[in-house]
């Protein structure tokens, strides 16, 4: 194991081996350069945890950049894997295979298999090796590999496969990728594989606070560093993103708290924000995102931090006029040129031009802080899919800058579960919150509760509050849950 | 066998079974299963067997036609029902139920009662 206090294992130095780049964004920077060339490198992981995507795109980029790649599915169809390719917009799939510069295969596994006696591999065998002459690949992929271990019974058998492979795989100097899916407990035939490949990776897809998050960790890489934290790992069109972000340089914004612009949730919340994070509120209509992140860009401008608030879901007039109702002032500091008040409605524009004229109010705006309002009408943009690329690379570009993030989401009432559902980009969230109302015996209770605030303490309990003329005011008496006393977080 | 003919003669009239036999030549299972095979072929059944060896070493085109993962594999191809038997044939029990060998045999047996 890796010493946790450290983000290098080992230093990268001149003994470290060949390697090649996946072509992954993020990945190459995970591994110090890439996968080891000429060697096996082991994927492994539950189902849809998205090992297919990552293997694919492997062999797509290698075919992009003059690197011819052969892959091979034990699971799913060459028409399912064309199909796969289009939904993440690699339109030019079929284009590189009849080029020659990439194979799809899908091995038609009999689903009986009459058997007398031992076999072994070498058929399948024989056909890779036909394809990878055929297109000069130095790049191989086995998705599945536990399916065509399946056709052994006995776990002596399905070693001796394994191992019949890696030495195959190793003599060709192919550059291999093998998927692994596992689910619970781990038979000793995956720690064979774990043993022989050179790198071994984990991709896992947890729910944690009701939030699905996807993180790839490497395990192993023989004879190399590697960055050892988990990292956020999404499917996104273009393919697969990882964000590396190394722990150090979030410490450099831990110190950077500001405050929420709300006295009551800069407690709860032990300071304020952290700005150049991005922190999520999410609620149904009317629980009062919009006057929170009001609250904080008043406070910020008050500062003399710029911010720019994207707003999807109302014109610039009544979202004045909606403010100062709540007690805030939004007009001043957008005549002073310290609130820049973006209204636009998402499907005015595609997503691609949304981005791009975002970027260039940032550029020359340069504000501290941007608040969007709501992500939820992204998808407006186009699709689910459009919404969650926009809203990646967005992040991605004010996290480059320093520039904190506060994407307010609408979620559907009383569907708690699905608080960030149609955005997934959960696992990019460094703070999330909460906002929910109820009306028990006809009284309009609202509460907030803090999800999580990467790295601070924060209080964990449901807090009460009320939407008066003069903004949010969080009730001094705790929870209001049944959860009883504020733990001491 | 009790209805054993001249070879030659029988030859002439019996309807064949075609076989083809997927090896990659050298690798012991595969030697195995050839041994087994030429074994089968000295068993005089009502067909012939003819048996047609392929090195998927030589030949990757035909492994993949014949949808051949593994080796050594026998293929029954004609008559149909196509028959896939993987393994070094050791169990010529096995081997014989698999391509029919006996059933047919026996149909041609019950022809002249009925």
């Amino acid at each position: 194991m890796p010493p946790p206090s450290s983000e290098l294992t080992a230093s990268p130095s001149d003994s470290l081996p060949p390697k090649t780049a996946t072509g992954i964004a993020g990945l190459d920077e995970i591994l110090l350069g890439g996968l080891p060339a000429g060697r096996t490198t082991l994927v492994r992981g539950g189902p849809g945890t998205g090992k297919t995507v990552l293997a694919l795109e492997f062999i797509y980029r290698g075919a992009l950049r003059g690197e011819p790649g052969v892959y091979v599915s034990f699971e799913e169809t060459v028409a399912t894997l064309r199909q796969n390719a289009r939904a993440l917009d690699w339109d030019n799939v079929e284009s590189l295979e009849q080029d020659g510069r990439m194979v799809l295969f899908n091995p038609d596994l009999p689903a009986t298999l009459l058997q007398t006696g031992e076999f072994d591999i070498q058929g399948l065998l024989a056909i890779l090796d036909g394809h990878i002459k055929k297109i000069g690949a130095s790049r191989i992929v086995i998705d599945a590999s536990d399916v065509l271990l399946r056709l052994f019974r006995t776990t002596e058998d399905r070693e001796d496969q394994l191992f019949l492979l890696y030495q195959w795989l190793a003599k060709r100097k192919q550059t291999a990728l093998l998927t692994l899916k596992i689910s619970g407990e781990q038979p000793s035939t995956y720690d064979r594989h774990e043993y022989m490949a050179d790198c071994v990776m984990h991709i896992d897809n947890r729910v944690a606070g009701q939030i699905a998050t996807r993180r790839l960790r490497v395990i192993k890489y023989r004879g190399s560093g590697f960055l050892s934290n988990e990292f956020p790992c999404l499917i996104a069109s273009g393919g697969m993103q990882l964000m590396p972000i190394s722990r150090s340089e979030l410490e450099t914004h831990e110190q950077d708290q500001v405050s929420t612009g709300n006295s009551g949730l800069d407690l709860l919340l032990e300071g304020g924000y952290q700005s150049g994070t991005c922190i999520l509120i999410a609620g149904s209509t009317g629980t009062g995102k919009s006057i929170l992140a009001s609250e904080f860009a008043v406070a910020a401008t008050q500062r003399g931090e710029r911010v720019l608030y994207v707003n999807f879901e109302e014109g610039l007039g009544s979202f004045i006029r909606g403010m100062r109702s709540a007690g805030l002032d939004l007009a001043s500091p957008h005549e002073q040129g310290m609130l820049h008040i973006l209204a636009a409605l998402p499907e005015m524009l595609g997503s691609e031009e949304h981005l791009l004229r975002l970027f260039r109010i940032i550029e020359e705006f340069d504000p501290a802080h941007v608040v969007v309002d709501a992500i939820s009408a992204c998808q407006r943009m186009g699709s689910e899919a459009v919404a969650f690329d926009f809203l990646v690379r967005l992040l991605n570009h004010c996290r480059s800058r320093g520039v904190t993030c506060i994407y307010l989401n609408q979620v559907e009432p009383d569907r708690s579960s699905h608080w960030i559902s149609g955005v997934g980009i959960s696992s990019l969230i460094d703070a999330l919150m909460v906002l929910e109302q109820k009306w028990p015996g006809g009284s309009h209770v609202r509460s907030l509760l803090i999800i999580k605030h990467r790295g601070n303490r924060h209080s964990h309990n449901y807090h009460s509050f009320r939407i008066t003329d003069d903004g949010i005011v969080i009730d001094e008496r705790d929870s209001v849950s049944s959860s009883g006393q504020k733990e001491p977080s | 066998m009790s209805h054993a003919e001249p070879v030659a003669q029988a030859n002439e009239k019996r309807p064949a079974i075609h076989l083809k036999l997927f090896v990659a030549e050298g690798e012991p299972n595969s030697t195995i299963a050839q041994a087994n095979l030429r074994k089968l072929q000295r068993v005089n059944f009502q067909f012939d067997l003819a048996v047609e060896i392929v090195n998927v070493l030589d030949d990757y085109q035909a492994a993949l036609e014949h949808r051949v993962l593994v080796t050594p594999c026998l293929v029954l191809h004609t008559p149909l029902p196509r028959v896939m038997i993987v393994g070094t044939l050791s169990d010529q029990e096995k081997v014989i139920g698999a391509l029919r060998l006996i059933e047919q045999e026996r149909l041609v047996e019950q022809e002249p009662t009925e």
